[in-house]
């Protein structure tokens, strides 16, 4: 009998302390790519009930990264998944994609994949709320650029986005981040890069509403470029929330500033499923 | 094993409808203020009776033990979320003094030498510095920065949530005259009591500073200028500024936020 009270209490108690978020590693093709993109995706633990539905909360890696890199690099995600109730996706964003369809090479078609093809996977794989009200994007360095970039030309897939030491004016990046090779000659192509720049992508606020998180590190070689986006958004009267704090660009800054992305992107989804 | 059954179902309910931390009101008497005051106290579970760390969160001008705890429902979830002791004290319209011209407001004496030593001795708390935070809304922005800046010694992180961290630019407003006298006659006084003069003499690290405040409030720009004060004295600190005004809405939002800082702060410190 007493066996059997302690096996009773264990279970009760595995129930509640031994829950933990699984991780599935994962392969989407994408039929405009032709090709299959390697992809993270973390489910809260309580995930096994397939009744149960939740929000997601996209994150994209910074330039020379891959897949993988949030979950080993910050791999408390796990736990803010499950805190949180959202499930984590983390695509590979190609090195240097910049998460754009590039206009000289069809194997680097990265915005309809993440925006697109990614999401549209998703919601028929798991177990997802499949509307903009319950889907983030958010990312580090060129992933911050790319979640923007996302997230404003795709305010009917998404509904809040973030930015972590956001790589925000890719015009000013001539050089040694991979830009040039999806955006080519910055002379010729100067629309793209133009258009395609954050800092200028800003000035097509969709009419779907977005919720904005943006912050920086203040020893951060990027703070210009966010502040000079923080300035910008404030002119166009665009509300946002945005943090200055210390820190540099690196995993150190990002494993602190991830945390509050959670505590923002958990706001936003209370208020769209309420 | 029907029995069995029942007493699994009972631990099951006792662990599911018992999340949330206990909110209390306490009544002491404060000596330095000669009477009663009244504090809410929100406590997680904490089953091992532990000692957890501490954080005070004061209320604005007009506000009472109360606003907290009504501002943001959601205290009670995040006390026990985050394990951490809420206390939240009646400041009156102090703004967290101890006044040279009125001797019955010594808000400052009351929070330091009254209520922290009695919260710690009546409730699980670390009783150090390293786990005791502070910060609050408005007046208590500055009551939260101005008691953490004069009393380093009793608080290792403090923030400030659209607080008056500079109050100069409103002399006649929110009784701060009673407690400093009349701004003109009485600059001085005004510059050694606001937290925008008082970070001249701060030292880098030797507080975990966080603050923020809505683009439409009122005392937006004070908070921004305070940034870039801080900035240019090199003073390491988180800074906010997110859509919103002096309200409700506001503050319950924000308040998640710096908990997680703090959060973040104790944890650094485990013992």
């Amino acid at each position: 009998m007493k066996n059997r009270f302690i096996v009773c209490c264990l279970f009760v108690l595995t129930f509640f302390y031994g829950q933990a978020a699984s991780v599935d590693s994962i392969e989407v093709y994408s039929p405009k790519m032709k090709r299959s993109i390697k992809t993270i995706v973390i489910k809260p633990s309580n995930s096994k009930d397939k009744s149960k539905q939740f929000p997601v909360l996209y994150l994209l890696h910074g330039a020379f990264g891959a897949y993988n890199n949030w979950i080993l690099k910050v791999p408390h995600i796990k736990d803010l998944a499950d805190q949180y109730g959202m499930m984590v996706v983390c695509p590979d964003g190609g090195f240097t994609s910049w998460y754009f369809d590039s206009p000289i090479d069809s194997t680097y078609q990265y915005e309809t994949f993440v925006a697109e093809e990614l999401t549209q996977y998703i919601d028929a794989h798991y177990s997802t709320i499949a509307n903009r009200k319950a889907r983030a994007i958010s990312g580090l360095s060129m992933g911050g650029h790319g979640a923007m970039f996302l997230s404003f030309r795709h305010a009917n897939i998404f509904g809040a986005c973030g930015s972590t030491s956001g790589a925000l004016h890719v015009s000013v990046i001539t050089q040694g981040y991979g830009v040039e090779k999806r955006l080519g000659d910055p002379t010729i192509n100067k629309q793209y890069w133009n258009d395609w720049s954050v800092l200028n992508t800003i000035e097509h606020y969709p009419k779907d509403s977005l919720s904005i998180l943006i912050d920086c590190g203040t020893e951060d070689r990027v703070l210009a470029m966010n502040r000079a986006v923080h300035d910008k958004l404030n002119k166009l009267k665009i509300p946002h929330d945005y943090i200055e704090r210390p820190g540099e660009h690196n995993f150190i800054y990002w494993n602190k500033s991830i945390d509050y992305h959670f505590v923002f992107f958990s706001q936003f989804f209370n208020k769209g499923t309420k | 094993m029907m029995r069995l059954f029942r007493i699994c179902l009972f631990l099951f309910c006792v662990v599911t409808l018992s999340a949330n931390a206990s909110v209390d009101t306490v009544q002491f008497y404060s000596n330095s203020l000669h009477k009663q005051v009244k504090f809410v106290v929100i406590q997680p579970k904490n089953r091992n009776k532990v000692l957890i760390p501490a954080v005070y969160l004061l209320h604005g001008y007009g506000g009472s033990q109360r606003q907290w705890p009504q501002a943001a429902p959601q205290l009670q979830q995040k006390a026990e979320e985050l394990n951490m002791i809420l206390v939240c004290p009646d400041g009156a319209n102090s703004w967290y003094f101890d006044s040279p011209i009125d001797s019955s407001i010594r808000y400052e004496s009351f929070v330091i030498k009254d209520l922290i030593p009695y919260v710690d001795q009546h409730f699980l708390t670390i009783p150090d510095k390293k786990h005791r935070a502070i910060t609050g809304l408005s007046m208590g922005g500055h009551g939260g920065l101005y008691l953490a800046i004069r009393n380093q010694t009793v608080f290792g992180a403090a923030g400030s949530i659209c607080g008056g961290v500079d109050f100069r630019p409103f002399p006649n407003n929110w009784e701060i005259k009673k407690a400093l006298g009349e701004y003109a006659n009485n600059q001085s006084v005004w510059d050694a009591h606001t937290v925008m003069e008082m970070v001249n003499g701060l030292k880098n690290n030797s507080l975990k500073l966080i603050f923020d405040c809505g683009v439409d409030d009122f005392f937006y720009p004070v908070n921004k200028a305070l940034h870039e004060k801080l900035l240019k004295l090199k003073i390491d600190h988180d800074y906010i500024e997110r859509p919103g005004a002096h309200n409700t809405a506001y503050w319950s939002n924000s308040i998640d936020f710096q908990l997680l800082l703090f959060k973040k702060y104790f944890d650094a410190n485990a013992l």
